[in-house]
């Protein structure tokens, strides 16, 4: 599970360069964002544009990210497709999260 | 003339090692299989749903031997898709599935959305146990 952070004025970009959030991979996803987080401050944007599957265990990684961030911190996701945008409105998970639906105009649009 | 040879209902039938790295590769078939097919609308939720009853069976019904295999068959049967699973793990407990109540967004639960996301996109779903065995059937509508 390969993450690639991107530091931008409004926001830290963690874009996913996997295809899958997985019970094989869940572990490792909430490690590396853990360990990613754990470097900065203020807000995340979590770019899911190459993740085309998701399960239970790769939302509760999901979930896992955001209750391990500090106090200041804020997870947002962004470009769901098909199938994980189907589980987290299944679960009603896309009420807890800010949802954008492209990473790169979130980062420029929004300046905090 | 020789008659037409109908075509099979059975799409893929497997037997596997109960392993959830396993998965991905049962849902790349699956998906192989309902490809031209009048089932292959139904491709996003058939992964979802098989993905978690495969972790179901990999972490619940083996967790008490540790190693063990599962079975699987998807049929074509009238109006719906038919997705067997079998697997020589523990029973579920009761004897029943469960519920499939959601966990409320705001607890941030990590898990228990298995089974409600197998419920809401499954048509019917039936199990047995049946001479040590799980026997799970998943029907999905045709649309």
């Amino acid at each position: 599970m390969e993450l690639i952070v991107e530091h931008h004025a409004a926001a830290t970009l963690i874009r996913v360069n996997a295809t899958r959030i997985d019970a094989p991979t869940a572990l490792h996803f909430k490690e590396e964002m853990r360990s990613t987080t754990g470097k900065d401050e203020g807000r995340f944007i979590l770019d899911l544009q190459h993740v085309t599957f998701i399960d239970s265990s790769g939302l509760g990684a999901v979930v896992a990210s955001m209750k391990q961030l500090r106090p200041g911190q804020t997870l947002e996701l962004a470009a769901l497709q098909p199938i994980v945008d189907k589980v987290f409105r299944l679960t009603r998970m896309d009420t807890i999260f800010a949802i954008h639906a492209d990473a790169d105009r979130a980062v420029a649009s929004e300046k905090t | 003339m020789p008659a037409k040879k109908p075509d099979s209902p059975i799409l893929l039938a497997l037997c596997l090692p109960a392993l959830n790295v396993a998965t991905p590769d049962v849902l790349r078939a699956c998906i192989n299989a309902l490809a031209g097919s009048k089932a292959a609308p139904l491709g996003d939720d058939v992964q979802i749903v098989l993905a978690e009853a495969v972790n179901n069976i990999v972490e619940h019904a083996y967790i008490c031997m540790g190693f063990g295999a599962l079975a699987l068959r998807i049929s074509l049967t009238g109006q719906s898709l038919k997705i067997d699973l079998i697997d020589w793990g523990c029973p579920l407990p009761n004897l029943s599935l469960p519920a499939g109540h959601a966990p409320e967004p705001e607890t941030l639960s990590e898990g228990g959305y298995g089974w409600l996301l197998i419920r809401s996109l499954v048509s019917t779903l039936e199990y047995q146990r049946l001479a040590d065995s799980n026997q799970l059937s998943l029907h999905f509508d045709l649309c």
